[in-house]
């Protein structure tokens, strides 16, 4: 094994020039190679050598100047700090990229050439760098792995063009990785891993789809991030679960499958956060079905937005104030088997949620909740004003209670429909519903008392008064109207 | 009876002729508490900013044996309601087992969800060939409805075909009573009623072979005795007295055949059910409605009690037990079940005759519980935990919801659940199965909930007085 130092000592540049490599002669199969940053006429970029035939190495240096040709093969170590790889590059030993601090020779991929690590590697940045440091992989570029990929304060960048990084191995992100460039498209192919270490984040930025195609994505405390506040896509064409995901400004999560095959899911199972609060015209855009798991909690901010999907919530999502929350495309649906927390002053509309937990609304404010709402279990107006917007809130079990004087309000035409008669919901409680009330249920006031404003009873509802006391219900409207049963506790 | 015996008896006590005359002495005092019509002040229930149409269908206070009685305003005011007690115990009876397509259910609603308490029971005889009741009185029961046993015995004078008349000789009458007697109590067996339940004796108006009211012959009081002399004599069960308030002149004198068969009778008198329709509510019934229904749609709450000194009213003096409505034609009366749906009366038979009693168990088939008692209630909910009382944010526990008694076939019972918190989430109501004991259901502690206590409170759907049975949870963050 012979160790070689490229010097373009001939000036000619050429590969095959045994004067231009340091001792004179040319690599062979197995020996070690390294292109510095300059040769010793000062030569820089991509002034590398020409002209490389096939080659298997052991070790490859790249240094600064841009290789050329091969293809290599590295069955040891590649040590990339700087340059271009306009060479397909084979590494079945450890490889390692650094030097990705932003300047000319920042390595990188491209001329539709192909790196591929099916051994160890590791592409380490500079945290403290911002942007995130990026290995570039320019038009046609492509890295693929099939080992073992770790970014370690780094990420992907792209031109103009179609960047690839094809992901059949691990993907292992430690601290920030974020992505950005024209188009850059990640494939985290089936069997894959993507783990995302303990604090670490990988943000698909503006320009970037990350595919989850398959594989598994790992990592209780770490995050993957779609959108960087200009933009970034996660598509999601299979099952997939993700730990900790963040759909970020102008970030997109896409849960679909190409026509013909069952549609996708994407499971979250420790943290959702939906909305980026950098900028009110930033949206934070969902397509598709995401389920979050018990014991997960979520946070939408800002303005978020759910087309065509469902999202599933047994665990603790909030809604925070000065929140639009958008339900639009095709049937939109929330799912609730565990807590929904509408915190402050935010808007969520115009779909359809089922619950069978909690809906509560916090904190002072008014939230616009306008959906329609098929309610099992228990919407608890805490504080400040719930409205109900344009759809019916049927309540066929479980309690709608206001509480601390706390306000529901109709502020369109939907109403609150109590269904199912001596056995369905319950609107109980002190406060004000300032909305049209249609009791097939129970209505149940407590003190200091319950005022409807709008009241119909249909011969199912009931109302239950605690006693025959002094009165703890007020009952109005313009088509007030009576029916159905009263019974008065002892 | 049967609804040309009704139609009879209607019309009897409307046209009744004179043929003898008795003197009411000896009458036994009715041993039946009689209560008294006791009303609460009016209270405000609920403001209405606006005058409401419709009007409330069921309303339900304290317990079975309360009325409240609501005044709607007529502009923005206020609902007052009225409490009152009902003066009386009421039921129902009706000549035939209900052939309705969930016979079982039907009756059950009944009793769940109206003021009735007791149900007539007819044996199968030669007066009441029918025997769509035999063998049906234990679940009766156990639906909770005190049974009134009836025995429609010989009659005066019978038009029928079948040998059921009383002999116009008093000793042969004698021997027709005792073996009447003695087949009461072998139908009384065959069911298995309780010891010490009354058996009546049904006698029809008393009439001639022209059909007019001639008032009882001494061959039917010979009858009537020796029933009940036959039925006494058992020594398990009681013998009690069905008749007529039929109207006939005597010397000019009105009398009413239920006040000379008692007079008669004397000191054996036996407990006696009347039957006389006053065809509207007498003055200074409470709440009174169409009649026979009070303003809540309810049977209405008439006291077993004389409203005016006129003879038709001297009944009321020893009467226990008042047939006060005749073969009620009950079309497009409904009332709620448990369900929040309207069940026909129809459904459950074509004509009803209404009742009031001064005492709950008038059959005595229930003693010493009046119908509040013969609802299951709730009496303890109770929570399994791993940790004592105590459930995790996210995680749910069982709670269970116990019943003072097996829940009544077919329906079971319906118990209402209601947590202190919103946190805790849990079905509003649940339903105990027919026989169970019990129900559990799952209840949740909110997700991200923080630590605090809730209270889980049930009831039946009946249950209105007294504290309802209780369990805190602790929710633990």
């Amino acid at each position: 094994m012979q160790s070689w130092t490229w010097t373009n000592s001939s000036r000619t540049r050429r590969w095959t020039d045994a004067k231009n490599w340091s001792p004179e002669g040319t690599p062979q199969d197995g020996d070690e190679v390294t292109i510095p940053a300059v040769d010793a006429w000062g030569n820089t970029g991509g002034n590398g050598p020409a002209g490389a035939p096939a080659l298997s190495l052991s070790k490859l240096t790249l240094q600064g100047l841009t290789l050329y040709d091969g293809p290599f093969t590295v069955t040891k170590t590649l040590a990339w700090s700087g340059g271009l790889m306009d060479a397909d590059v084979t590494v079945s030993g450890d490889a390692s990229v650094s030097g990705l601090d932003g300047s000319v020779s920042n390595p990188g991929i491209v001329n539709n050439h192909t790196l591929k690590v099916s051994g160890t590697a590791t592409i380490t940045g500079t945290a403290s760098l911002s942007p995130f440091p990026r290995l570039l992989i320019a038009t046609g570029g492509k890295l693929v792995n099939t080992g073992s990929l770790t970014l370690s304060d780094a990420g992907f960048a792209s031109n103009a063009g179609f960047g690839v990084v094809t992901n059949g191995g691990t993907l292992s992100v430690i601290g920030s990785s974020a992505t950005a460039g024209g188009a850059l498209t990640i494939t985290h192919k089936a069997g894959a891993q993507l783990d995302i270490a303990v604090g670490g984040e990988f943000i698909v930025g503006a320009g970037t789809v990350l595919k989850l195609a398959g594989g598994k994505v790992t990592g209780e405390l770490g995050t993957l991030q779609a959108g960087d506040g200009n933009g970034g896509e996660i598509d999601v064409p299979v099952d997939t679960t993700v730990p900790q995901l963040v759909i970020g400004g102008n970030g997109t999560v896409s849960v679909t499958a190409a026509a013909g095959t069952p549609p996708p899911t994407l499971t979250v199972s420790e943290y959702l956060g939906w909305g980026d609060g950098s900028s009110a015209a930033k949206y934070s855009a969902l397509v598709g079905h995401l389920i979050l798991l018990p014991g997960a909690t979520g946070n939408i901010g800002n303005h978020a937005s759910l087309t065509s999907g469902k999202v599933e919530n047994a665990g603790h999502v909030t809604v925070a104030a000065n929140t639009t929350l958008t339900l639009q495309g095709t049937q939109p649906t929330i799912v609730n088997s565990g807590t929904l927390t509408l915190s402050g002053t935010c808007t969520a509309g115009f779909g359809t949620v089922t619950s069978t937990g909690l809906i509560e609304k916090t904190g002072t404010g008014v939230a616009l909740f306008n959906v329609a709402l098929t309610s099992k279990g228990n919407v608890a107006v805490s504080g400040g004003t719930l409205q109900i917007g344009g759809g019916d809130w049927t309540i066929p079990g479980g309690t709608v209670s206001l509480a601390g004087g706390a306000r529901l309000e109709g502020a369109q035409a939907g109403r609150l429909v109590l269904t199912g008669g001596p056995q369905g919901g319950v609107l109980a409680g002190a406060g004000t519903v300032a909305a049209n009330v249609v009791n097939g249920g129970w209505v149940e006031p407590a003190a200091p008392g319950l005022t409807i404003t709008s009241y119909s009873q249909q011969p199912t509802g009931n109302i239950a008064l605690p006693s025959a006391a002094a009165p703890l219900l007020t009952l109005g409207g313009a088509n007030l109207h009576l029916d159905g049963s009263l019974w008065v506790l002892a | 009876m049967d609804n040309a015996q009704l139609s009879r008896r209607a019309l009897l006590a409307a046209t009744g002729t004179v043929t003898f005359a008795t003197f009411l002495a000896g009458r036994r005092t009715a041993v039946a508490s009689t209560r008294a019509m006791a009303a609460t002040a009016a209270v405000p229930l609920i403001a209405l900013t606006a005058p409401p149409a419709g009007r409330f269908t069921r309303v339900r206070c304290v317990d079975d044996d309360t009325r409240l009685y609501l005044t709607y305003p007529t502009a923005a005011g206020q609902l007052i309601g009225a409490k009152v007690a009902a003066p009386a115990f009421y039921g129902v009876d009706f000549i035939a087992y209900p052939d309705s397509q969930h016979p079982a259910k039907c009756l059950q609603d009944l009793f769940d969800n109206t003021p009735f308490g007791f149900l007539g029971f007819y044996f199968k005889t030669t007066g009441h060939p029918g025997n769509s009741w035999t063998g049906k009185s234990a679940a009766l029961r156990e639906q909770g409805w005190d049974l009134v046993p009836i025995y429609v015995g010989r009659q005066q004078h019978w038009t029928h075909q079948s040998d059921n008349q009383i002999s116009d000789k008093p000793a042969t009458a004698t021997t027709q009573g005792k073996a009447d007697g003695k087949n009461a109590v072998a139908l009384a067996d065959t069911e298995n009623l309780p010891t010490g339940s009354r058996l009546y004796l049904d006698i029809e108006a008393t009439t001639d072979a022209a059909g007019h009211n001639v008032g009882p012959s001494a061959a039917t009081i010979a009858y009537i005795k020796a029933w009940l002399t036959g039925v006494n004599a058992s020594g398990k069960y009681k013998a009690a007295l069905y008749d007529a308030n039929s109207a006939y002149k005597v010397s000019g004198k009105e009398h009413r055949e239920a006040v000379d068969i008692e007079a008669d009778l004397g000191a054996s008198a036996p407990p006696t059910w009347v039957a006389w329709d006053p065809t509207a509510a007498p003055a200074g019934v409470a709440g009174a409605g169409t009649w026979p229904q009070d303003t809540n749609g309810d049977t209405l709450a008439i006291g077993v009690q004389a409203y005016s000194t006129t003879i038709k009213w001297e009944f009321a003096k020893f009467a226990e037990l008042w047939q006060f409505k005749l073969d009620w034609k009950p079309t497009g009366v409904t009332f709620l079940t448990d369900t929040g749906a309207p069940r026909k009366l129809t459904d459950i038979a074509k004509g009803f005759d209404l009742d009031a009693a001064k005492a709950y168990d008038p059959g005595n088939t229930a003693p010493g519980k009046p119908k509040a008692k013969r609802r299951p209630s709730v009496t303890a909910v109770t929570a399994v935990t791993t940790a004592a009382a105590s459930v995790k944010a996210g995680k749910t526990v069982k709670v269970t919801v116990k019943l003072d008694r097996a829940a009544p076939a077919p329906n079971g019972a319906v118990v209402l659940l209601r947590s202190s918190s919103a946190r805790l989430i849990l079905p509003s109501s649940a339903r105990v199965a027919a026989q169970a004991t019990n129900v559990t259901v799952t209840a949740t502690a909110a997700v991200g909930s923080p630590a605090g206590s809730a209270t889980v409170r049930a009831r039946t759907l009946y249950q209105l007085s007294g504290q309802p049975p209780q369990v805190t949870l602790q929710i633990i963050a």
